[in-house]
């Protein structure tokens, strides 16, 4: 049977805040496998975002086993971790966080660039990619020149771009009107599924999240 | 055994406090050497908080800390980033003070910063210079070695950076410029040998005939290859600038050249003059996108 590409046991995250500690996450056990796709559904403030954070080792102060392809982060140092996000994870967030000196392609081209692609594959990949997301008359738009879903799309083609075994998206379409949001995330499920990877999304919307494989809820800091 | 008369006693035993009282003093000076002072000060860091912020000293670390990131998230050879962070140039606008951790002494700023990458390399897209707004604080590092920068939003420097790549060299200096630079991706096992331009990427002619050098600012780029390729890269820019610009930005581009070669000239050290380039290739990219403010 194939490796999980995500096992989570015992997480749990709280915050201090002068002498009141909020605990967040309560033990957070899940478990993703290779091309599922899962939605994390649960109401604003319930601690989706502090999960993927977690998953996504782009925080610490967590206690308990984060595995991501059979690796444990807490064995890992800082270099490590970089590594694991940088071979294994693609981010999708609710505001697109593009990079607004550079064009929609460039957006695209640069993660493949730290992957040490060769250049021209690169941009071919993020043109096919761009492509695919109707995007083809936009490649040298920066992101203030691309509409809100356009930006969105660019978004996933750049999380996709190096193929990661596992997408983590938090609320993708939250900041979208329905029938944009709609459409984005029918078109970033098909390249997903496409792809062979797997992916958390976050969402607090039931109409959207019924469209994955799974839903886990997230209830008082657990997995339900 | 002889007796030692009195006054020798007396003699010893005053020597004996007399080395006592120049040891404790000593000993309380080397306390107080941890501690800047005066002209140590001067060398190192401002006292005051929000002059800290827009300190060289910090500028220096925060560049370190820019290529030191990059190398991580290139999972690239870090002493390859380091040299070249050394020839980088950091350019900081409205440095401000946000405020001030009494309790950790963390000082917090925030910026808008300007990375210029030396001749020879380049990132996505081609660009060689980088701009962002940051937040950076200034803190003193956990081992008591001195004082560390922590970088906040500075994903839209790093990112890039991390696709560092070379320039291929090209044959001669071009006459007309470097139009096409193809570039090299660098893998991460092949980035020990990245090198910046100034030793490798030209053979030290700069755009103009040094036989016709006569300007301090000339004599100087013609005897110093790193000035030479800055002159080279600059002189390309400003051909293809011109070559695109509209009526507007072409008298842009042609007023202000005066004023850069007359401050260039009036230089009184290499740095200076590396200076002027980077920031003259800075303003014609400016002039092209819409960014450049009459003065």
């Amino acid at each position: 049977m194939n490796e999980p590409v995500l096992v989570t046991r015992g997480l749990k995250r709280s915050f201090t805040q002068g002498d009141v500690t909020i605990e967040v996450l309560r033990g957070v056990d899940l478990e993703i496998g290779q091309g599922e796709i899962v939605a994390l559904l649960g109401p604003s403030g319930s601690g989706k975002s502090t999960l993927l954070q977690a998953v996504g080792l782009l925080e610490g102060g967590f206690q308990g086993s984060i595995r991501l392809q059979g690796e444990e982060a807490a064995e890992l140092d800082d270099d490590g971790r970089t590594r694991l996000r940088r071979e294994f994870l693609g981010f999708v967030y609710q505001f697109h966080h593009l990079l607004p000196e550079f064009s929609a392609l460039e957006n695209v081209v640069m993660p493949q660039l730290v992957r040490d692609a060769e250049s021209a594959a690169a941009r071919e990949r993020a043109e096919q990619l761009l492509g695919a997301l109707g995007l083809s008359q936009r490649l040298d738009h920066r992101p203030s020149k691309l509409s809100g879903g356009e930006q969105q799309r660019v978004a996933v083609a750049r999380a996709l771009a190096n193929t990661p075994p596992l997408v983590l998206a938090d609320e993708p379409t939250g900041n979208l009107d329905e029938h944009t949001a709609d459409a984005v995330l029918a078109e970033f499920l098909k390249l997903v599924r496409g792809e062979g990877s797997a992916a958390l999304v976050a969402t607090h919307n039931e109409r959207l999240a019924s469209k994955m494989d799974r839903i886990v809820r997230l209830h008082e800091g657990r997995l339900q | 055994m002889r007796r030692l008369n009195p006054t020798v006693l007396a003699l010893i035993g005053g020597l004996v406090i007399l080395l006592l009282l120049v040891a404790y003093f000593a000993t309380n000076r080397n306390a107080d050497q941890d501690k800047l002072t005066g002209n140590e000060l001067s060398e190192a860091q401002p006292s005051d908080p929000g002059k800290r912020c827009a300190s060289s000293a910090t500028y220096d670390l925060i560049k370190r800390e820019l290529f030191h990131r990059a190398a991580q998230l290139r999972g690239s050879d870090q002493a390859a980033y380091d040299k070249l962070a050394a020839y980088a140039v950091v350019r900081m606008e409205n440095p401000v003070m946000e405020n001030q951790d009494q309790a950790s002494g963390a000082i917090n700023c925030s910026g808008s910063l300007s990375l210029d990458l030396p001749p020879g390399v380049q990132v996505v897209g081609g660009r060689r210079s980088l701009m962002s707004d940051i937040d950076y604080t200034i803190q003193p590092a956990a081992d008591a070695s001195g004082e560390v920068v922590l970088l906040r939003n500075a994903d839209a420097i790093i990112a890039p950076l991390a696709t560092l790549a070379r320039v291929s060299e090209p044959q001669q200096a071009p006459a007309e410029g470097n139009e096409v630079t193809p570039e090299e991706n660098v893998a991460a096992s092949e980035s020990a040998n990245l090198e910046p331009g100034p030793p490798s990427s030209y053979p030290g002619r700069p755009s103009f005939d040094c036989a016709n050098a006569h300007t301090k600012g000339e004599i100087a780029v013609c005897s110093d290859s790193g000035l030479s390729s800055l002159d080279v890269n600059m002189a390309a820019q400003y051909r293809r600038a011109l070559g695109s610009a509209d009526p507007e930005q072409r008298a842009a581009l042609q007023s202000t050249r005066d004023r850069f070669l007359a401050y260039r000239d009036r230089c009184a050290n290499r740095q200076c003059i590396g200076d002027a380039y980077v920031g003259r290739m800075r303003e014609i990219r400016d002039i092209m996108e819409g960014r450049w403010q009459p003065r």
